[in-house]
């Protein structure tokens, strides 16, 4: 079973980086989807160093906690249209990733611990938001239509996933061979998979566009 | 001490799994509801588009059958009255006037002249009936008091007409859409409402422009127009609901409280000096 995993995890993260080379003509000037391809690329450079780097593994996952937090992060900033609360994600982003650093060169506190909480509340706000957003547009597009929607849908689904593995491992030695450890390889995998989906979508966006033919409105303006 | 680490352990590993298992079913919860919600809000929306579409289809016909009956109107008078007169002066004024004897001719010449003169008369007020000079060079205000004069000149009714707050007069496409409006309440309630007497008032009121046209006779309320609105009939009153559109203006019928006469309100809204135009 764990082998399955390993191989099904390591396709599952490198579908994102391939998609969005398949796609990349249609998909280069979207600046979201770029730093979701960043972010998928760094997970699967993260995935090697862990095997490589044993003694430093946890250093590597920290750093990766923090990355993660910020390429979604991001992804929300780019994403999100309101401009006051892309300030917010702006300023609560640095003292966040200050937070972060500091907690992870000065021990005082269970890093996982805190980071993988504040990751999710913020995240998870910020989606929340963005969904409320989404809502309110005067648009005819189903929200599934969306690449945004399969992102945001990828990025809680694996934080909510991961949360409470997160908040109760509190040794990160043992992370990687403890069999709890597959909750975060099969989060990892539904994430990756909606990402693919979000690359995919992205391509047919247009296409996807739901027409209106109404009459021109503009008729009744002029004059008799 | 083993014992208790195995317990400790299955302890957390319950919750866990209860942990991720709720946090996993709000995620999932909350973006169903999303996309469900959205889907509802999406087909309303469409609903009312729809609806929407269907009444500009019925005004834009209603619109289109108006012209092509004012054109049918104007192409029988032209034919049936002008055409005759016309031809008829033709006959007094052919190449064997020259022929005749010059009491004759001055005669023929002073019919074919009474002829064209009346010709003229017809064509003027056809013109007129077009676009009233009055209201181009006077205004509305003018143009508005010259019909009710006439109506009230032909015995039929006690027509006035009062403008308390118009001393500028709004630019000229918005008087002659103003003054449709009004020539088709007119004839309205000359037509249906048996009424003996009509009475219009103008005054401003904050950025709000108010025509008031009252009558004694047989008058709309506010439900029976929107249910005239949306069937078939009532093409004149579609008429005025699409020249109002122009105007974002409204349009209210209404009772008055005393119960003795019908009301029909006007309300455009100023913007500066102008009524707002698109």
């Amino acid at each position: 079973m764990a082998p399955l995993f390993v191989i099904l995890g390591l396709l599952a993260q490198l579908s994102p980086v391939v998609l969005f080379f398949v796609f990349f003509k249609r998909n280069k000037k979207i600046i979201a989807l770029w730093v979701i391809f960043f972010y998928a690329l760094l997970s699967v450079i993260s995935g090697f160093l862990l095997g490589a780097v044993k003694n430093h593994a946890s250093l590597v996952i920290s750093y990766f906690a923090i990355c993660e937090y910020f390429f979604f992060a991001a992804f929300f900033f780019l994403s999100i249209r309101n401009r006051l609360f892309t300030k917010i994600i702006i300023a609560v982003s640095i003292a966040t990733i200050g937070f972060e650093l500091f907690l992870l060169y000065s021990h005082i506190a269970n890093f996982d611990f805190w980071a993988a909480l504040i990751t999710a509340i913020l995240i998870v706000s910020y989606s929340i938001f963005f969904f409320y957003e989404q809502l309110n547009l005067p648009e005819t597009l189903f929200i599934y239509q969306s690449y945004k929607f399969w992102i945001v849908v990828g990025c809680i689904v694996y934080l909510s996933g991961t949360l409470f593995l997160f908040l109760f491992t509190s040794d990160l030695k043992d992370k990687q061979n403890s069999s709890l450890w597959i909750i975060n390889d099969a989060f990892e995998i539904v994430k990756n998979i909606f990402f693919s989906i979000a690359f995919i979508i992205a391509r047919n966006n247009k296409l996807n566009m739901i027409t209106d033919d109404s009459y021109d409105t503009n008729m009744f303006e002029k004059s008799f | 001490m083993i014992i208790l680490q195995i317990a400790a352990t299955d302890k957390v590993s319950t919750v866990l799994f209860f942990g991720t298992i709720g946090m996993l079913a709000l995620t999932i919860g909350l973006v169903v509801f999303i996309i469900f919600h959205q889907r509802k809000v999406i087909r309303y929306q469409t609903r009312l588009q729809k609806l929407e579409q269907n009444q500009q289809k019925m005004l834009l016909n209603a619109s289109i059958r108006m012209q092509e009956e004012e054109r049918q109107r104007i192409a029988a008078d032209l034919h049936d009255d002008a055409g005759p007169l016309l031809a008829t002066a033709r006959l007094y004024l052919n190449e064997n006037l020259v022929n005749l004897d010059k009491a004759t001719q001055l005669q023929s010449i002073y019919s074919a002249k009474q002829i064209i003169d009346d010709t003229i008369q017809l064509i003027r007020n056809i013109s007129h009936s077009l676009l009233p000079p009055t209201l181009k060079n006077f205004g509305l205000e003018s143009a508005v008091n010259d019909l009710f004069q006439k109506i009230s000149g032909s015995g039929s009714m006690n027509a006035s007409s009062r403008f308390h707050d118009y001393k500028e007069r709004l630019q000229t496409e918005t008087e002659l859409i103003i003054f449709r409006v009004i020539q088709e309440l007119v004839n309205n309630i000359l037509k249906h409402s048996n009424a003996s007497f009509i009475h219009l008032t103008q005054n401003t009121s904050g950025n709000k422009f108010f025509i008031r046209l009252h009558h004694d006779g047989r008058g709309l309320t506010q439900a029976d127009f929107e249910k005239l609105n949306k069937s078939n009939v009532g093409l004149g009153l579609k008429n005025i609901q699409s020249r109002l559109k122009v105007l974002h203006g409204k349009i209210f019928f209404e009772k008055d409280m005393s119960q003795t006469y019908y009301k029909v309100t006007i309300e455009l809204i100023k913007e500066g000096d102008n009524v707002l135009d698109a």
